[in-house]
């Protein structure tokens, strides 16, 4: 079954970047949607049907963790598994956002394959087991 | 300001992106400087304070630009100031981890476009790519 992935990132070119990772790891990708910040990516949760959430963590307007939160306060979105990818590589931050719900943690820079291995994880497709 | 080589450490950080996201790695042999470079800053604050630019020649840019995006075509101007803050944002996520990695910090986009010109100061570390070399320079 294919799934509807979100891309929150302020950059277009990493959403660009993350885009092409998904169209080559040949992971059963539905809809591909995009937003620029945490609010426009709560406008996409309202409108679309999202299977996984691919979030950066410093953005304007709403941040990774301010959007975060608001999936998590929501009793369907919490449902949705919400993989966060940061240049931020500090424990305490990655701590802080899978104690929040996050899921998945991928540090910037990333191997294609990393990020692969983490959607199904989270997604429980393919072989992958950590 | 912490003992560890920022130097080296900017260096590691930067071999780390381009090879994982770049698909590129630098040249072993130094190149002249020639042309007009694409740069992008950006500040940190937090446990440490700062400020970090890649600065890469056009061509170079270019490149770098095109390889990111998947392009075949040569990218935009914009697209390539892009992908060059792209670039600085995650060079300076690597380094601070590496420089800092207990402390709560954060990466603010600051500028990017054409290099504004000579900026003096910092940490120096120039690596040669096949379109030309790559500045980065770290202030903190």
């Amino acid at each position: 079954m294919a799934f509807n992935v979100l891309i929150v990132d302020d950059s277009p070119a990493m959403r660009a970047f993350v885009g092409r990772v998904l169209d080559l790891s040949g992971l059963a990708v539905g809809r591909r949607l995009e937003a620029g910040n945490g609010s426009e990516a709560l406008d996409v949760l309202r409108a679309e049907w999202v299977d996984v959430i691919l979030t950066d963590i410093n953005m304007p307007v709403m941040d990774g963790e301010q959007f975060l939160r608001a999936v998590e306060q929501d009793e369907l979105w919490r449902s949705v598994p919400v993989i966060v990818v940061s240049t931020d590589q500090t424990e305490k931050r990655v701590s802080r956002m899978l104690e929040i719900g996050a899921r998945g943690y991928v540090k910037k820079p990333f191997l294609p394959e990393t990020l692969r291995a983490e959607l199904e994880r989270v997604l429980g497709v393919g072989d992958a087991v950590h | 300001m912490p003992s560890i080589d920022t130097g080296a450490a900017m260096e590691t950080a930067a071999r780390e992106v381009l090879e994982t996201m770049f698909f590129t790695e630098p040249l072993e042999e130094p190149l002249p400087a020639a042309g007009p470079r694409v740069c992008a800053a950006v500040r940190f604050e937090g446990g440490l304070a700062g400020r970090f630019s890649a600065c890469a020649e056009v061509d170079a840019a270019k490149e770098l630009a095109a390889t990111f995006l998947g392009q075949d075509g040569e990218p935009s101007a914009e697209a390539v100031a892009e992908v060059m803050g792209e670039l600085a944002n995650m060079i300076c996520g690597s380094v601070l981890a590496r420089v800092a990695p207990e402390a709560a910090l954060r990466i603010i986009p600051e500028s990017r476009g054409p290099c504004p010109g000579t900026h003096a100061g910092g940490k120096l570390r120039a690596l040669p790519l096949a379109g030309g070399t790559l500045e980065l320079r770290l202030e903190m």
